[in-house]
């Protein structure tokens, strides 16, 4: 509003009018005139713009020196604590940026203050004439033709076999990268009688421990002592949880893998593998800390949310003439992400 | 029409002996006078690839010192360091070796944190960079083969970036991996496979930080210096673009001659970033991989519990 409330848009000195100045109006003014700066004109100003450069400098000298101190000075040999750790880290830290920054904002100010500032104009060229295209198009029209590739189909095609096919042991070379797959993604550590055991101390779980609301991080006995302990354990990791055998669901097949509402699931999340950490007692949920995925465990770990698709293998329990928790049998599907051969 | 000169150059400056001394030799008197005085147009916008250039420098200079004392290896061992709340712990070496880098080696953990944070500010800038040049239009024609090559770039900058995260083997990064297995395991058809010959067998395995080790210092800031090594070509072949103004034509450029002014702001701004990285890194802790432990599948650690909710939910350790 404020620009068009003086004058009318016809006598109006802010408002441009068409016609007689058109030229003048679109001409490039060109750079505007160059400004010298105090420095350029004041002999003082120049001074201290020498002596500011020169300080920053000595600032960056300081810095490195606090560098060293940090370095030095902090003694870690033989029982430093973190604080100590925290301590150098500062120094080290405070001391590189000084050293740094001086340097920097120094030749900074050197180049803004003291260096000329007239601005240079410089013509762009066309990348390449145009006239080199039709020599370059030309040349190599007759590279080719000199080949007789296009003459001479038999060579032609031969050529493209081989080239073809002749990278292809740069990728079969790569084969001894790891084994085949075949089916251990469907097999973990888990049998008939194997004992459930608290991770990671590996004793075993009577049933009566487990308390209605409890729940138990659980491995399979002999995984401590297992050759292949981490691979093993990522695959073979259980939650055991005890709810009221009422608010179970089992479905036709699955009455008898609980003992009295205590329940195994896989704590393998089956959308990328995260540990599945959280139990919510109240709702009976289970929740994947890394997509949020969450699984019913009234409804057989069912997903109730979230990107994972599979529910939670159960794994069949029972307990052992002591009382112990066994699993009755291996998992009967593969714990963990998905994938294509899983089905 | 160029008649040889009868007199060969004598240089009478000390400047000119060593000019004469290395243009006779290796010819590098076209060179300054093609760059000596290369123009470059001024504006802020225009630092932001500065700053991922100067942050890539930063991170060979911090990275190599850190391949001194990092050991990629999965072995077991038990952590014996200065870091009390870990000793007697079992772990893999490359987390021991991280371990010690931090607590044991004098500035290592200084070096962590400036190889972490420039690694962040590194991909902030390419982003922000190349933001800059989408909405100004500075990929259009001529420039559109360097905007891919820019692509690639930011590509390969998330590529170094995981790879280096994945190294630690602390629970942080061995649980980065095993989501990378559960993604690669999705691939149709050959997923598995791809996740068998990655890891070496099973997830972990024995193998995978060796692997991506190779990949983060070698493979991938090779192909990161090659493709700056062409951006940077193509920068020179189109020369750099400008916002418009007075006395500024698609025909010109207009700026500071490289030598000085150019040359003291751009070499002066690499220090300022390293010193503003340095700053960062001796305030700010990254990734204090100490406070995670070591990987495991399934870690017996307290895991924070949710807020706003009455129950508990999490698992207690046994």
């Amino acid at each position: 509003m404020g620009d068009h409330s003086h004058g009318s848009p016809n006598t109006s000195g802010t408002v441009a009018t068409a016609g007689q100045d058109d030229e003048e109006k679109f001409r490039n003014p060109g750079l505007p005139p160059h400004r010298p700066r105090l420095a350029d004109t004041n002999p003082q100003a120049e001074k201290r713009a020498e002596r500011q450069v020169a300080a920053l400098f000595v600032i960056s000298v300081i810095g490195t020196i606090v560098f060293f101190v940090g370095y030095f000075g902090i003694k870690l040999e033989g029982g430093h604590t973190i604080a100590d750790i925290r301590v150098q880290n500062l120094l080290l830290g405070l001391g590189t940026a000084f050293a740094m920054l001086g340097i920097g904002v120094g030749i900074v100010h050197w180049a803004k203050t003291l260096m000329p500032d007239h601005e240079i104009i410089e013509e762009r060229h066309e990348i390449r004439p145009e006239e080199d295209r039709v020599v370059a198009e030309k040349m190599l029209g007759d590279i080719i033709e000199e080949t007789g590739i296009k003459r001479r189909p038999l060579i032609r095609n031969t050529l493209l076999g081989a080239m073809v096919l002749a990278p292809l042991p740069a990728v079969a070379i790569f084969r001894d990268l790891g084994p085949l797959p075949g089916d251990v993604l469907r097999h973990t550590m888990w049998a008939d009688g194997v004992h459930l055991t608290r991770d990671p101390s590996g004793t075993r779980i009577k049933a009566s421990d487990v308390t209605l609301g409890s729940a138990f991080h659980v491995i399979p006995e002999g995984l401590n002592e297992s050759e292949h302990k981490l691979e093993e354990k990522a695959k073979a990791v259980v939650l055991l949880m005890r709810l009221d055998p009422e608010s179970l669901n089992p479905s036709p097949g699955r009455e008898n893998w609980n003992v009295d509402g205590i329940v195994a699931y896989s704590k393998i999340c089956t959308h990328v593998g995260c540990p599945v950490a959280l139990y919510e007692q109240h709702t009976h949920h289970l929740l994947c800390p890394c997509h949020q995925s969450t699984f019913d465990l009234t409804q057989e770990c069912k997903v109730i949310f979230g990107p994972a698709v599979h529910p939670l293998p159960q794994l069949p329990i029972a307990v052992d003439s002591e009382g112990y928790l066994i699993a009755t049998s291996d998992f009967h599907e593969p714990v963990g992400p998905s994938y294509w051969e899983r089905g | 029409m160029s008649v040889p000169s009868a007199t060969p150059y004598e240089p009478k400056t000390r400047l000119g002996r060593v000019t004469n001394f290395v243009d006779s030799r290796v010819s590098g008197s076209a060179m300054v006078k093609e760059f000596g005085r290369k123009v470059f147009p001024d504006h802020w916008s225009f630092m932001f690839g500065e700053v991922a250039l100067y942050c890539f420098v930063i991170l060979l200079l911090s990275g190599t010192f850190l391949t001194f004392f990092f050991d990629p290896s999965m072995a077991e061992t038990h952590y014996n360091g200065s870091y009390v709340p870990l000793k007697g712990v079992e772990m893999s070496v490359a987390y021991e070796s991280s371990l010690n880098i931090s607590f044991d080696v004098r500035g290592g953990l200084f070096m962590r944190q400036v190889h972490h944070w420039s690694a962040l500010l590194f991909v902030a800038a390419v982003s922000v960079h190349m933001l800059r040049v989408f909405f100004t239009g500075a990929f259009r024609k001529p420039r559109e083969l360097n905007w891919v090559v820019g692509g690639v770039l930011l590509i390969l900058s998330l590529a170094a970036g995981f790879t280096g995260y994945s190294l630690p083997d602390d629970l942080l990064s061995g649980n980065g991996l095993r989501i990378i297995d559960g993604v690669i395991k999705a691939v149709p058809v050959v997923g598995t496979y791809i996740s068998f010959f990655l890891f070496g067998g099973e997830f972990p395995g024995m193998d995978i930080i060796g692997r991506l080790y190779m990949l983060h210092i070698l493979l991938v800031p090779a192909l990161i210096l090659l493709m700056i090594a062409i951006h940077l070509f193509m920068v020179v072949i189109h020369k750099h673009t400008q916002f418009r103004g007075p006395g500024r034509t698609n025909m010109n450029v207009v700026g500071y001659p490289v030598g000085p002014v150019y040359a003291a702001k751009a070499g002066g701004f690499f220090f300022i970033v390293f010193g503003i990285i340095a700053i960062i890194a001796g305030l700010f802790t990254i990734n204090p991989i100490w406070n995670y432990g070591p990987y495991d599948p399934s870690p017996c650690l307290p895991v924070p519990s949710l807020t706003g909710t009455s129950a508990g939910l999490t698992v207690p350790c046994a």
